[in-house]
């Protein structure tokens, strides 16, 4: 027998995945844009665009600026909507041996509600990501994540219409990020993901004008990392339920920063539009670090960050 | 759709900040149609961040070239990359120009830097249609803006410069020189690139008369695949993605009620 080499297996909750690499929301599509390039299989798990019940057009342009080791986006959230989700964009992905997990926003609880539901019944479905962070929209959720009672009212309602695990995506700009995360925990979320972008704002000093058409948005990229890697530790240091680390993921050695902090699997988000194949080249990168480590599995290496 | 390390095999600078960047990447080069642009990455780490996104300026033999102007940090930054050095490439991207398999005669309405995409349009149009009249009008704000003049003279197009200051050429924007020739022969396929304003003036002229056009649209873009949803212009039927429904468009697809 040859040596099968480190086995990157990581669990969050129930949900076992072949390795700690998924693609971030907003940043990967629906699957199909990145196969040119990705192997999808190949990947931890797929989160998708963030869905909302009625498909959305977005924000006005321009939405994007980009800013020193960063970028500020203000898309709005623009989705096809539930119904062309669950006709058009699922079946695609239903033929990959990969996790699908998907990002689900709405205005109310019983939005939130409806999405699970729909998505725990369409098949195929690994996991509902709750948006409760996104900064660019008054309806993005951001409300419920600033507060932990909304936060704890708001999964506990959805937990009893999903029967696939609850992640919830939660906005890094609070005071205690533990307490939103233990509310999160107590309404029965089955992990935690650190988390959305910061709310920012760029300015064209010439026009004296704001570069997005939103005026604000939200920064990530690798300027936001190492601010995403504290949270992470502290939210790993205090929860139960697995952290998942998000925020300016680049390369293998960013993606260890989080999984040392205690996360048990990564985001890749923004580094997506830089070099489509960050993923799969992350994937690579842990497997060859696992070996020079001398270690053979994930667990080794999750949350053993040396304090000494 | 390629993701590949090209190798710098020519950089030239052709005045007034403008570069011609020669790549060697044979796969890239042999499914590029004019119109597509590719996305750049100017240097290994992580400030600028995102690739930038360029029209493909000419197409063949294994090679891409790409013409740019430095604007910015991103550009700046590209120009000074040295032959043998390799620059990330992803492409060829986008929905590029239709042409028909034969062309009586095209108006080719450059702006500015929009004269990039319009080299490779003319070398496929004399390719399908060998007798074709082609015309570029191509006007700037001073004569040294105007570049890779002999590469277009080289494929027997008639050339039609203006220049705002009057220093080549006639004085004045291009969509009066193009206004001019369409009152004496309304028979062209118009194919543009350049500022917003000029091509809404040129909409507006082009509807006038019921003549074809096609625009090609410059945006910021995060990926050029069609993922960031940042691209967005707005079109009759609601945004459309530049990198992924264009960046050409039938000019009557789009909406210029608010001038974006």
């Amino acid at each position: 027998m040859t040596n099968p080499g480190p086995v990157l297996e990581t669990r969050i909750g129930d949900l076992v995945l072949k390795n700690p690499v998924m693609t971030a929301s907003g940043t990967f599509g629906y699957g199909a844009e990145f196969a040119p390039y990705v192997d999808l299989n190949d990947l931890g798990a797929v989160v998708v665009k963030g869905i909302s019940l009625e498909p959305r057009q977005g924000n006005p342009p321009p939405r994007t600026a980009e800013t020193p080791c960063g970028m500020v986006n203000a898309i709005g959230l623009e989705n096809v909507g539930l119904e062309r989700f669950l006709a058009d964009k699922l079946p695609y992905l239903r033929q990959f041996d990969v996790p699908v997990v998907v990002n689900v926003l709405g205005r109310r609880v019983d939005d939130y509600v409806r999405l699970a539901g729909a998505l725990s019944e369409a098949g195929g479905v690994s996991a509902v990501e709750l948006n409760v962070s996104c900064p660019n929209v008054t309806s993005g959720g951001q409300a419920f994540g600033l507060d932990p009672e909304a936060v704890q009212t708001l999964v506990a309602a959805v937990r009893p219409a999903a029967s696939i695990p609850i992640w919830v995506k939660l906005t890094p700009l609070v005071t205690d990020i533990v307490r939103i995360g233990r509310a999160a925990q107590e309404g029965g979320a089955d992990a935690v993901c650190v988390g959305n972008t910061f709310p920012a704002l760029v300015i064209d000093v010439h026009r004296r004008k704001p570069k997005l058409g939103n005026v604000v948005g939200g920064l990530s990229g690798p300027a936001i990392r190492p601010i995403m890697v504290r949270l992470c530790r502290l939210l790993a240091c205090s929860l139960d339920v697995p952290v998942i680390g998000i925020g300016g993921v680049m390369c293998v050695e960013d993606a260890l920063e989080y999984l040392l902090a205690g996360a048990r699997a990564v985001q890749v988000g923004t580094a997506n539009f830089v070099e489509p194949r960050t993923t799969v080249s992350i994937v690579e990168g842990l497997r060859k670090y696992l070996g020079e480590q001398g270690v053979t599995r994930m667990d080794e290496i999750i949350g053993k960050l040396r304090l000494e | 759709m390629f993701s590949v390390e090209a190798k710098i095999v020519g950089r030239t600078h052709c005045g007034a900040g403008f570069y011609l960047l020669e790549l060697e990447a044979p796969d890239v080069s042999s499914r590029a149609a004019p119109g597509q642009f590719v996305m750049v990455r100017v240097g290994d780490d992580y400030d600028p961040l995102l690739r930038r996104p360029l029209s493909i300026h000419d197409a063949g033999g294994g090679i891409i070239r790409l013409l740019y102007r430095v604007v910015g940090k991103g550009t700046g930054r590209l120009s000074r990359r040295g032959e043998g050095e390799r620059v990330g490439l992803l492409g060829p991207l986008g929905k590029g120009f239709e042409t028909p398999p034969s062309l009586e005669s095209a108006a080719l309405v450059a702006g500015g830097r929009g004269i990039a995409p319009m080299l490779f349009l003319a070398r496929r149009i004399r390719r399908q249609s060998p007798s074709a009249r082609l015309i570029l009008f191509y006007g700037v704000r001073t004569g040294e803006e105007l570049v890779r003049l002999e590469a277009f003279e080289n494929l027997s197009v008639e050339i039609r410069t203006a220049t705002e200051d009057g220093t080549m050429g006639t004085k004045g924007l291009v969509t009066q020189l193009v206004r001019d020739r369409l009152f004496s022969d309304a028979k062209f396929q118009i194919y543009a690139c350049g500022p917003m304003p000029m091509l809404k003036a040129l909409g507006s002229l082009a509807h006038e008369h019921s003549i074809p056009a096609q625009v090609s649209l410059e945006a910021h873009m995060s990926c050029g695949l069609g993922v960031c949803l940042g691209c967005v212009v707005k079109s009759k039927d609601g945004y459309a993605h530049v990198c992924r429904d264009g960046p050409v468009f039938p000019l009557d697809v789009l909406d210029w009620e608010d001038g974006k």
